[in-house]
C-alpha cells in the first residue's frame, strides 16, 4: 500500500546520514501531513476556483482592487481573470488525485504567497487610511465566496494553507496517489 | 526539478487554454480580453482623453464624491427632484450600471439596465431611449461601486454628450436609505 518515490534519505529531500531518521522524516513517513495537505489544498482550491469560474466579472473587479496588475494594456488583468481560476482548479484536482503533485504544489505555493502578500498589503493600506484596528478590517478578497471576510482570519487561514503547500511541495510521500498505482502496475 | 518545472508550465498553459475556450463559448459573463473595463475620462484643459492610468480606488466605504471623474455629480435629493419632474416631463432617464441580477433584484423605478460588463449588448437594446431625454442619470450600487463611472465613460465613447450625464454616486445604497420606491423583476426595455 505504501509507495515512496523518494523518501527521506532515499534520493531527493532530506538525506539520512544516520540510522535514525529525523522527526520531520518520521512524521512524513506516516503520510498524514501529506494527506492532510492534499485534502486541504485540493478542497480549498477546487471550491474557490469553481466560484471564480462562475463569476469571472466579479473576480476581475477583485483583481483590479488589489492594483497588482496594470489596467493598460487590459490583456494581463483580463487573462488573469479568465485563466487563473482554471489553473487553480487543475492544481486542486492534481493534488487530490495525486498526479504531478510536486509541480501542482509548487504552483499552489507561489499563488498562496502572492495572494497572502496582496491581501496583507491591501489590508495595511486600509489600516493606514481608515485608522481602525487591523483585525477589524474586512473586505472581499475574492476568496470568501464574494462576501467580505475578516482579514486577520483570512491571513491565519492563508498561513495554514501556505504551510500545507510547503508540505505538499517537499514531502516524499506518495501514499494513495495515482502515481503510486501506476508504479505498482509497472 | 526539470519535471516539476515542466508540470508547472503545462498546468498554466492548459489552464489558460481551457479558460479562453470556456470564455469563448459561455453565454453570460464573457470577458473581452482586449477591452479595458475600467476606463475613466480625465478632463484636460484643451481636450478630453482616455487615460492610461487606472481609476483611483477609494477606500471610504460610504463615499459620495470620493471618486475622480469628470461627470456632473448629483446627490440623492437632486436625484429625487429629477425623478419626480421626469415622471411628468420625461426629460430624464435613469441608467443602472449594475449586472442584470442586481438590476432585477431592485432598481430605481423606470431605470434601464446597461451593465458596464455587457455594454455592447445592453447599449444596443437601450440606445433608442437615450437620444430624447436631456438628462441621463447613471448609477450603480453606491459605496465603493465605480461601475457608474466606467459606464458613463462608455456612454461618452458611444456618442452620448457628456453634459447630459449625471452621476449618482450614492447609487442604490443612497436611494434605499431614503426608503424610496423600487422596481423589481425583468427589464421593461
Amino acid at each position: 500500500m505504501v509507495e515512496r518515490e523518494s523518501g527521506c534519505g532515499a534520493g531527493t529531500g532530506e538525506q539520512l546520514s544516520s540510522s535514525s531518521p529525523s522527526l520531520l522524516c518520521r512524521l512524513d513517513q506516516t503520510h498524514v501531513p501529506m494527506l492532510l495537505a492534499r485534502v486541504a489544498l485540493g478542497g480549498v482550491f477546487i471550491t474557490q476556483s469553481l466560484a471564480k469560474i462562475a463569476e469571472p466579472i466579479h473576480f476581475l473587479k477583485v483583481i483590479r482592487e488589489f492594483q497588482l496588475l496594470p489596467e493598460n494594456p487590459p490583456f494581463f488583468i483580463n487573462m488573469t481573470a479568465i485563466g487563473m481560476p482554471w489553473v487553480e482548479l487543475i492544481c486542486g484536482i492534481l493534488l487530490v488525485i495525486g498526479f504531478r503533485m510536486r509541480g501542482a504544489a509548487l504552483l499552489v505555493l507561489l499563488m498562496m504567497v502572492t495572494f497572502t502578500t496582496a491581501v496583507f498589503l491591501r489590508a495595511l493600506g486600509e489600516f493606514n487610511t481608515l485608522g481602525i484596528p487591523f483585525c477589524d478590517i474586512e473586505f472581499d478578497c475574492g476568496c470568501g465566496g464574494g462576501k467580505p471576510i475578516n482579514i486577520c482570519r483570512k491571513l491565519l487561514i492563508n498561513s495554514g494553507l501556505t504551510i500545507a503547500a510547503l508540505v505538499a511541495t517537499f514531502s516524499s510521500s506518495r501514499f494513495l496517489t495515482i502515481e503510486s498505482l501506476f508504479k505498482k502496475k509497472s | 526539478m526539470k519535471d516539476t518545472l515542466v508540470s508547472m508550465v503545462v498546468v498554466v498553459v492548459v489552464g489558460c487554454a481551457i479558460g479562453l475556450g470556456y470564455n469563448a463559448i459561455r453565454s453570460g459573463q464573457k470577458i473581452n480580453i482586449e477591452r479595458n473595463y475600467f476606463k475613466v475620462i480625465v478632463v484636460d484643459t484643451d481636450t478630453t482623453t482616455l487615460p492610461d492610468e487606472p481609476a483611483k480606488v477609494p477606500t471610504d466605504d460610504d463615499s459620495e464624491g470620493g471618486f475622480q471623474h469628470p461627470f456632473i455629480p448629483v446627490t440623492v435629493e437632486e436625484v429625487m427632484d429629477i425623478y419626480e419632474s421626469s415622471a411628468i416631463t420625461g426629460e430624464a432617464i435613469f441608467v443602472d450600471a449594475r449586472d442584470q441580477a442586481h438590476f432585477e433584484e431592485e432598481r430605481i423605478p423606470g431605470a434601464y439596465n446597461i451593465s458596464n460588463y455587457n455594454v455592447d449588448e445592453d447599449f444596443a437594446l437601450v440606445e433608442e431611449y437615450l437620444d430624447g431625454p436631456e438628462i441621463i442619470v447613471v448609477y450603480c450600487g453606491g459605496g465603493k461601486c465605480e461601475d457608474s463611472i466606467f459606464l458613463a465613460t462608455e456612454l461618452v465613447d458611444r456618442g452620448i454628450p457628456m453634459d447630459k450625464i449625471r452621476l449618482f454616486e450614492g447609487g442604490m445604497k443612497a436611494w434605499l436609505n431614503e426608503n424610496l420606491d423600487v422596481e423589481q423583476g425583468p427589464a421593461n426595455n
